[in-house]
Parts: C-alpha cells; sequence; structure tokens
C-alpha cells in the first residue's frame, strides 16, 4: 500500500474524498424525501421536536473545525454504522406493522439503508487509505432498548431521519476538508479507544 | 402633533450571510412610537441561553456565534421592546440551515467577446461576507435579457466564478445578474447589482475612416472601436458592483448599428 503521504494517495484521497461528496449528497437527496414522506404516512407533525433518542448519532458538533481528518472520519464511521443498524429496524418495524399496505415506504427505506451501507464501506476505504485500522464492529451501540410503543416507533423513525438528513450535509463538509491539499488526517487518536 | 403610542409587534429577521461563522439578527418598529423604545433579544438553542452581540452599527442588530455545527436542535429568538406606555414582543424560531442566505455575488463583470456576435463572457467574485468559499463552497444563478425584452434566461452555475453566455441576440444591450446560495442549505441570496453588455458587433468597414459621429451610451458596453486617438475609456468592459459605469467613447458611432433586429 502507497504511504499514506505518496502523490498517488493524496490523488486517491482526492478522488474517494469527490465520490463520497456525491454519495452522501444523493443520500441526502433521498433521505429528505424519504422524510417527508415518512411524516406523511406516519400521521406526524413536521415540525415537532423529537427529543434526542437513545442510540441516535447525533451530527451536532462543537469546534468541528478544529477536527482532524483522522476524528472526521472515525465519527462519521461510527454514526453511518449506527444508522445502519437503526435503519434496518425501522424497516423490520415498519414491516410489521403495515405488511404490504405501505411497500413504498418500505422501499425507499431499503433504499436509503443501501446507501448508508455503501457510505459506511466508502468511509472504511479512506481509512484503509491513510493506514489506518477500521475499528471493530463488535459491541458497537447499546444493547437493543426495550419494545416501543407503535408511537415511539413512529417519532424515534422521525428523529432518526432528522439526524442522517444532518449527517449526510456534515459528511460532505468533512469530506471536503479531507480533499483538501493542505488535509493530514493528524495525529490518530489510538485506536484500541473507542471512537 | 404626534401622539406618543405603545409598540407594536416588532419585525425581527434573522440571517446568516457569513456561514458557519454565526447569524445575526436585525428588527424594527412597524409604526413610530414617538418616545425612546428599548429593545432586548434573547436566544435560545435548547436549553442553552446564548449571548447576542449588540453591533455599534446599526444599532438594530446583533450577531451571534455558532457554538455547534450540524444541530437539529432549533434556536428560538425572542424580541422584546419596551417604552413607557408599554411593552410588545415577537419570537421567531428556525434551525441552524434554514437561516443561511449569502450576500450577492461582488464585482460582477460583463464583456462582450471579440470575433463572437452572440456571445458575453460573465465574471463575478464570491460575496467577501463569505467566510470559507473552500470548504463551502457556493453556487450561482445567472440571469439575462436583452432590454427590449422583458423575460429572463436563467442559467444555474455548481462550480466557478464565471460563465460565457452563448445565445445573445446580436447587437442588443443586455442586462445581467447573479445570485449565490450556499451548495448545500439555506436559500438563495438576493440578486447582484444589475450590469449592462453587449456582445461584439463586426465593425463597418466604409465607416472606418470617415465618419465622425460621437456616441454616448450610459453604462452599456459598446462593441464599436473608436479611433486610438480620441479613445477616452476602456472599451467593452463593464463593471457593476454598487455602481454604474459610465463609458464615454468618442470615436465611430452608426446610427444604423443602434437599428433593432427582431
Amino acid at each position: 500500500m502507497a504511504a499514506a503521504d505518496s502523490p498517488s494517495a493524496a490523488l486517491r484521497r482526492r478522488d474517494l474524498c469527490s465520490r463520497g461528496i456525491r454519495l452522501a449528497g444523493k443520500m441526502r437527496a433521498d433521505v429528505v424525501d424519504l422524510l417527508d414522506a415518512y411524516v406523511e404516512q406516519q400521521g406526524l407533525d413536521a415540525s415537532a421536536s423529537v427529543a434526542a433518542v437513545e442510540g441516535v448519532p447525533l451530527a451536532a458538533v462543537e469546534r468541528w473545525d478544529e477536527q482532524t481528518g483522522t476524528q472526521r472520519l472515525l465519527e462519521n464511521l461510527a454514526a453511518y454504522r449506527a444508522f445502519r443498524a437503526l435503519l434496518a429496524q425501522m424497516l423490520e418495524e415498519q414491516r410489521e406493522q403495515l405488511g404490504e399496505a405501505d411497500a413504498g415506504l418500505g422501499r425507499a427505506l431499503a433504499a436509503v439503508l443501501l446507501q448508508v451501507s455503501a457510505f459506511a464501506y466508502h468511509l472504511e476505504e479512506l481509512l484503509r487509505l491513510e493506514s489506518r485500522g477500521i475499528p471493530g464492529e463488535e459491541g458497537d451501540g447499546p444493547p437493543p432498548p426495550p419494545r416501543l410503543s407503535l408511537f415511539e416507533q413512529k417519532l424515534r423513525g422521525l428523529g432518526v431521519l432528522r439526524e442522517l438528513a444532518q449527517w449526510a450535509v456534515r459528511s460532505v463538509r468533512d469530506l471536503r476538508q479531507l480533499a483538501k491539499p493542505s488535509s493530514a488526517t493528524g495525529a490518530a487518536p489510538g485506536l484500541a479507544e473507542s471512537p | 402633533l404626534s401622539l406618543a403610542a405603545p409598540p407594536k409587534e416588532p419585525v425581527l429577521m434573522c440571517r446568516s450571510n457569513n456561514y458557519p461563522k454565526g447569524f445575526y439578527c436585525s428588527w424594527h418598529l412597524p409604526t413610530p412610537t414617538y418616545i425612546p423604545n428599548s429593545f432586548n433579544i434573547s436566544v435560545i438553542h435548547g436549553t442553552k441561553d446564548m449571548v447576542c452581540e449588540k453591533d455599534a452599527v446599526p444599532k438594530n442588530r446583533c450577531h451571534i456565534r455558532y457554538l455547534q455545527l450540524f444541530s437539529t436542535v432549533k434556536y428560538k429568538v425572542t424580541l422584546t421592546v419596551t417604552n413607557a406606555l408599554g411593552k410588545n414582543f415577537t419570537t421567531l424560531t428556525f434551525d441552524e440551515f434554514a437561516i443561511v442566505k449569502p450576500d450577492p455575488p461582488e464585482s460582477v463583470v460583463a464583456k462582450p467577446v471579440p470575433n463572437n456576435p452572440r456571445r458575453l463572457e460573465v465574471s463575478w467574485q464570491n460575496p467577501s461576507s463569505w467566510p470559507d468559499p473552500e470548504s463551502f463552497p457556493l453556487k450561482f444563478f445567472l440571469r439575462y435579457r436583452p432590454l427590449i425584452l422583458d423575460q429572463w434566461q436563467h442559467v444555474e452555475l455548481s462550480d466557478g466564478t464565471s460563465h460565457t453566455i452563448t445565445d445573445a441576440y446580436a447587437g442588443k444591450e443586455y442586462i445581467i445578474q447573479v445570485a449565490a446560495k450556499d451548495n448545500d442549505i439555506g436559500t438563495w441570496s438576493d440578486w447582484s447589482v444589475a450590469v449592462h453588455a453587449t456582445p461584439w458587433t463586426e465593425e463597418p468597414k466604409h465607416l472606418t475612416t470617415e465618419a465622425q459621429i460621437t456616441e454616448t451610451t450610459s453604462a452599456s458596453t459598446s462593441s464599436f472601436m473608436a479611433p486610438p486617438t480620441t479613445k477616452i475609456c476602456d472599451k467593452g468592459a463593464v463593471v457593476g458592483s454598487g455602481a454604474m459605469a459610465v463609458c464615454w467613447t468618442a470615436g465611430l458611432v452608426v446610427a444604423a448599428y443602434s437599428v433593432l433586429f427582431i
């Protein structure tokens, strides 16, 4: 593997970042459409405030501009892995609730889940390029929460999709920072640490 | 004689024209009270109180620095106005992305392209208030029309700060404006100051050594070549950034070429 700072690695990083930016942009557009459909079909109020839900990674960050490249990649990867699990759970709940009655929403959820999985893989590629190990997935996230009521499931779903839409925007910004020629991934936090 | 009055509900506006640094809020009263008023503004983000630092000028404005980015938690801004006869207030609630609106592009320049009667080259700069266009790139919307028509043509540009119009009507003076928007969030800026330009036209050969007609034009680009001895200003380029340049050209202008071809 080329050294992380070699010219070919720099080109590869720029290429991966560009593709990642396009992936994240498309993902965001689809999540926003899904959010609209979800709110309508679940009978929710689009302006309803949803309290932070346990297990949903928050996109909000302080001192974003001071983060190193490695921090950005690791935080993004942890987030999208969590969203992968959350969306899979939403899809399962959707199928249980509605069966075939709302196949359209189910298909849209599945499509976004696929994009989230693809983006997580893309982030892993970027981490490999930086010669960073990929954090393991075992033990990631808290144990499954107790079974929620139908309404609670709907609200959690709203929270998941809203936060995912924010993450998609943040990821575009993070990848732009990474793609800068002067960008360095910085000192990696110990990979034995949880991201 | 104006009667003093208690304040009506104030008009409050918040906007981020320098994302991701922060945002500002500005306010005014819809009708005068004719007595002194005091304004108090509070900004809450979730459960956190934020400080809105008042600007020295103008007095009815304050700005807030973002402590977090990419938050789904809304901001709540409450403005209270008080005078000797009463008080009133208004509240705005918004999320971080919704209020992002850059200032218009600056230094818009439009000029003809030599030997191309249907082209105009337009360039501009990012608004100087936008702090980091490399990390937070802007996209642009250009609109143009000949002065003689009402309908605008539109072009959206996802990168770069220049564009060549290739379908201009030959010989017609155009008006051109540009707007900007963050590539990912928020709303479009207001339109830039308008600039005028006319595509290049071929100089009529039989007039180059004879006529002594003076052309005057206000804020428009002439595509005619003035004799060097009488040239007063640069031909072709008009810069509009808060002001319209007036270009006077002493030289050859053929009245026939101002006939409109439609």
